[in-house]
């Protein structure tokens, strides 16, 4: 079967996470979190809107898919997360970026975000 | 460039709980992108130590708690002259009036509803309205929902009668504290614009902080 032609895709943009945690907290526990945070905020009808998947984590590092659209709900999403299991954490947008290669090389094991 | 990158940014109410480092959370302040804060501490001004980033600036604000309109009168005529900023903490409907007709108090953070009334008097007597994001993050199902409607109802009539108004997290750990982008995220779920949130956290707070440093005399007189 012929693959879906790049004008049908839904746009995507990648946006790079940087968290801040008393303990590192596991892949699972933080998608789950991040999840249940945007769902409570918009429902579960603008979750699935906004076309969540999460490509990276490393415990202080973060490469989550959106759609365009949505990026700033998203980001409400990402401000909302509090705490994991009674674990202190916080996150926030760094960069956003058009493929996940940019966004890895711009803003991964960069200590000064300067830009955003 | 961005309108977040534009004008200095200022997280406005921190107070820090008893066993976190000042240093800490400004330094996680500074990389978040703010170029100051006020902190809110009811003994003596913070002191910089050098842990602080040198270019981060440091000010001091007084949290006003009072169940009164007598008491807010008699607190803010004590307090004032000794800190940047008086910040009155609302409750009832007569401390949130008294609050907003003293041209002493800086910010009102109050706890629910303001009405036209509060709003015109705040207007006029360039008091700030608060809306604390902390709020948002914190709560969940009704209680978020309640918040949510309740900042809309003041955002309207913030915008209505021109009252300045600030955002904050009010941040007592390194980790309630969220990035200037974050932020205006966070206001846009009750309606605010973005360029709004921006003025929130860069304009407002620069115009307080000059309104009650040593030198100023009226508005746009300034001892140089």
């Amino acid at each position: 079967m012929k693959i879906l032609p790049p004008t049908l895709r839904e746009k995507k943009r990648y946006l790079a996470l940087e968290i801040i945690s008393e303990t590192r907290a596991s892949r699972n526990q933080f998608l789950k979190e991040l999840q249940y945070s945007i769902a409570s905020l918009v429902g579960d009808v603008g979750l699935s809107e906004s076309g969540l998947q999460l490509l990276y984590f490393d415990g202080r590092f973060a490469i989550v898919r959106c759609v365009p659209k949505k990026i700033w709900v998203v980001r409400a999403g990402i401000a909302a997360i509090t705490g994991i299991n009674k674990i202190r954490i916080a996150a926030r947008v760094v960069g956003i970026g058009g493929t996940v290669r940019s966004v890895t090389e711009k803003y991964k094991d960069k200590k000064n975000y300067t830009s955003q | 460039m961005s309108v977040f990158t534009k004008n200095p940014l200022y997280e406005i109410h921190v107070r820090p709980e008893s066993g976190q480092s000042l240093e800490q959370m400004a330094v996680i302040a500074k990389r978040y992108g703010y170029a100051g804060m006020i902190v809110a501490t009811n003994a003596c001004k913070p002191e910089r130590t050098e842990a602080i980033p040198p270019d981060f600036l440091l000010y001091h604000s007084a949290e006003l708690n009072a169940q009164s309109a007598s008491q807010v009168r008699k607190k803010a005529q004590l307090l004032h002259g000794k800190t940047d900023c008086i910040i009155l903490r609302g409750g009832s409907e007569t401390v949130n009036r008294a609050g907003v007709e003293n041209r002493l108090i800086d910010i009102l953070s109050p706890s629910g509803n303001i009405n036209h009334v509060l709003a015109k008097l705040a207007s006029n007597n360039n008091v700030a309205i608060e809306f604390d994001l902390g709020a948002i993050i914190h709560t969940e199902g009704p209680e978020r929902c309640e918040v949510l409607s309740v900042y809309r109802n003041n955002l309207k009539l913030v915008r209505k009668y021109e009252v300045l108004f600030v955002i904050t997290t009010t941040p007592i750990s390194c980790y309630d504290f969220r990035a200037p982008r974050e932020m205006a995220a966070l206001a846009m779920l009750f309606g605010m614009k973005r360029e709004e949130a921006v003025y929130a956290m860069s304009i407002v707070p620069r115009q307080i902080i000059e309104q009650r440093s040593p030198n100023f005399i009226t508005a746009g007189v300034k001892l140089i």
